[in-house]
């Protein structure tokens, strides 16, 4: 496989990926299915915060993302605005990295 | 009849403060697009130039899974993995579009074509967080296009600027995306459905990510969903009946228009 064919089969297939959900969607109202799609998100939401501050390729870490995620979990306690809690995430996070947290 | 309450008129464009998150979030991808072209530049996989590098940018436009599949170039693997890996990564979007179907399937072809490739993870939440019908399809076509522009933007200045550029990981930005997600979660936990459903998502995330790639253990999450609503359920004041047809009452009490007013629209730390 060409560098450029793949790269074609990885968009021809994330649309795929993508259109499938839609699809389905479409069908699972008429089956009743709404109930479950309307709490998909928050599994979907909670499972990608995980992977995105615990994820690596060695499997779960705990690292400087961790930090930036309590930081920005703590902002949201003290009903910060949205913007200001995605500020002192990125802010704890790099202070995490910078002080060797990996 | 569509939904139970309207709380915007026809008229009402986005609110200032759904357009400041969505700015927010288009700005972290930017950087995120910055690094990737920083970085899909600076490994030197054969082959892969600039040209292809931004082509990738806009017709994947999936941040992990491009990531995912230079990195697995760059480490000597086969196109062919490259591919998978990748793919295996946007599983999730099996899930998410279908939790947006039931507001964004009817639209001409155009919009239906094109809106399935503006589906990534910060629009689809963006979206789902919005408590009106009108207001979702607005928010997710606003994200995915902002998105879409600072991605692709983002990857040519990174690709064109080389390695001198600041990269995500430095500001942080890895760590801030958890936490926008963390936020627009907490805007709908509304009940003790949505609750169980974010727990069982997380811990299964947990256990699955050890052994499972990272988008396929996002994707099986879903069955937290499922597991929710396993749980018994409370009589919620007949709500069930009067909406009959279309959204049930646990679909909107799950992402957004259940009770009534403009306070019911705007949940905790939702739209400020």
């Amino acid at each position: 496989m060409t560098l450029l064919f793949g790269i074609l089969v990885l968009a021809l297939g994330t649309f795929g990926l993508r259109s499938v959900g839609f699809f389905f969607g479409g069908a699972a109202s008429r089956f009743r299915l709404q109930p479950l799609l309307a709490l998909l998100p928050l599994s979907l939401l909670a499972a990608l915060i995980v992977a995105q501050t615990f994820g690596s390729e060695a499997g779960l870490t705990l690292d400087a993302r961790s930090v930036g995620l309590a930081a920005g979990g703590l902002a949201l306690v003290l009903r910060a605005p949205f913007v200001a809690v995605i500020v002192l995430a990125a802010l704890a996070t790099a202070a995490g990295r910078a002080a060797g947290l990996g | 009849m569509r939904s139970v309450c309207r709380t915007v008129s026809p008229h009402t464009a986005l609110p200032g403060a759904v357009l400041r998150r969505i700015i927010a979030l288009a700005f972290a991808v930017g950087v995120v697009g910055l690094s990737f072209g920083v970085y899909a530049t600076e490994v030197r996989v054969t082959g892969m130039s600039l040209a292809l590098i931004c082509a990738m940018s806009m017709l994947v436009f999936a941040g992990g899974s491009q990531f995912a599949f230079v990195s697995v170039l760059a480490g000597g693997g086969s196109v062919g993995a490259a591919v998978v890996s990748a793919l295996l990564l946007n599983a999730r979007y099996v899930a998410f579009g279908a939790s947006l179907s039931p507001w964004l399937r009817r639209s001409g072809w155009v919009e239906a074509w094109l809106a399935p490739h503006m589906l990534i993870d910060e629009s689809a939440a963006l979206a789902l967080a919005q408590p009106d019908e009108r207001l979702r399809v607005r928010a997710y076509w606003a994200c995915g296009i902002l998105c879409f522009a600072a991605w692709n933007v983002g990857t040519l200045l990174g690709g064109w600027l080389g390695a001198s550029t600041l990269d995500a990981r430095m500001l942080g930005l890895d760590g801030a995306v958890g936490a926008a997600f963390l936020a627009i979660l907490a805007s709908l936990m509304r009940d003790m459905c949505a609750r169980v459903a974010a727990f069982a998502g997380a811990a299964i995330a947990f256990s699955l990510l050890p052994f499972v790639p990272t988008g396929l253990s996002v994707a099986l999450a879903a069955a937290g969903a499922a597991m929710a609503l396993l749980l018994p359920q409370p009589p919620r004041n007949g709500l069930r009946d009067r909406v009959g047809n279309g959204v049930s009452d646990r679909s909107s009490s799950g992402v957004g228009t259940r009770s009534s007013g403009p306070d019911a629209a705007a949940p905790r730390g939702a739209n400020r």
